[in-house]
């Protein structure tokens, strides 16, 4: 499965595909902001990362975007950025998240998120 | 409020002031030496003065306020020049060090990464290399410990993106106070800054998108992701567009 990875940061980009690498998943493809991300999805993408804060189009955007298309409608999404406070994160939902992970974060949370995403099974506190 | 009949009184006594004046200016402007004129002039300045005596103390006033005036608008020149010669440019050498660290720090971490992939490579290498001499199990098990190492590095650089967003909203902080000095120093000298719209606003307007979270942070990331898993979790069991429990 190939994994979108979104953000303006390409040190965080590196970071983030590392980590992917670290619990199993080696195809992946980057963007720079949610326009440039919107241009690179094709039916072989499984998997999208964003991080919030983007030039040009951010990641809350992004998701919207993706939710209102049927042929992304149910793409797993998971947003990763510093954002961490209350109304943030019941933003991200509002817009079409499925799960949620807040910087610096271990390669041990990121896999468990998208084996939860994957695993159709709601995050569990 | 004032009455009518008051009014009407003020009007004609200003009217009557104004009257007089006229007559003391086109007087003396009418003048040739002494003579009669001088003595009808003098006549009209002692009327006007004993219907409005605070008149005698005009010429001082004015005098007063003409040179009052002119060392405001000296001290406005000072202010507007010292806004422009310290508090600007400093702001703009600020700004210009604050961008100076972000891009240092993101060559440092792009550096720290390319070395990172090149470890890695290695350890890789060195694993084929001792397992083709006859190395076993203790090679693998090595090797892994390796590679977890220098991926808990990995994990350590996503300080630089942190540290950039802090460092954004340091930034956009510096514009909005320079934004803010701009328009006062407008408002004093508008002639000297044409570009600038004059203005005391409060919420200067922010320009582009927020490529920053301004409260990012590098600490308790751990407590965190736990509250977000909480909400995260109080979502699932609550439909959306209902109140939710609050949660710590």
């Amino acid at each position: 499965m190939k994994c979108l990875v979104v953000d303006d940061s390409a040190t965080m980009r590196r970071i983030v595909v590392n980590a992917l690498k670290t619990v199993g998943f080696t195809d992946t493809a980057e963007a720079g902001n949610g326009a440039e991300a919107l241009q690179l999805l094709d039916g072989s993408i499984g998997l999208v990362i964003t991080d919030w804060n983007m030039p040009v189009m951010g990641g809350l955007d992004l998701v919207k975007q993706l939710r209102g298309r049927l042929e992304t409608a149910a793409l797993p999404i998971l947003m990763v950025t510093t954002r961490s406070v209350r109304d943030d994160i019941l933003q991200a939902l509002q817009a079409g998240i499925s799960s949620y992970i807040v910087k610096p974060f271990t390669p041990q949370v990121l896999k468990e998120k998208i084996d939860q995403m994957l695993a159709g099974t709601p995050p569990a506190a | 409020m004032i009455e009518r009949t008051r009014l009407a009184s003020f009007l004609a006594e200003l009217e009557n002031t104004l009257s007089l004046m006229h007559q003391l200016v086109s007087g003396v402007r009418s003048m040739d030496g002494d003579g009669p004129e001088l003595a009808r002039v003098m006549a009209i300045a002692e009327s006007l003065y004993q219907q409005q005596p605070a008149l005698r103390e005009l010429p001082l006033a004015l005098h007063e306020a003409y040179g009052a005036i002119t060392s405001a608008l000296g001290d406005i020149r000072v202010s507007r020049d010292t806004i422009q010669s310290h508090a600007l440019d400093r702001l703009q050498r600020t700004h210009e060090r604050l961008a100076e660290v972000t891009s240092a720090t993101e060559s440092a971490t792009t550096a720290l990464l390319d070395g990172l992939d090149r470890s890695l490579a290695r350890i890789d290498r060195l694993e084929q290399v001792s397992l083709e001499a006859g190395g076993g199990a203790d090679v693998r098990a090595l090797a892994q410990e390796l590679r977890e190492e220098m991926n808990k590095l990995f994990g350590v650089l996503q300080f630089q993106d942190i540290t950039a967003q802090q460092l954004g909203a340091a930034g956009d902080l510096l514009s909005g106070v320079e934004q803010r000095l701009q328009g006062v120093a407008a408002l004093l000298e508008p002639e000297r800054l044409p570009g600038v719209r004059p203005s005391l606003d409060p919420e200067p307007a922010r320009q582009g998108p927020v490529v920053f979270d301004e409260r990012a942070s590098l600490h308790g990331g751990q407590a965190r992701q736990e509250l977000v898993d909480t909400i995260l979790a109080e979502a699932a069991r609550t439909p959306l567009g209902q109140p939710a429990p609050q949660v710590g």
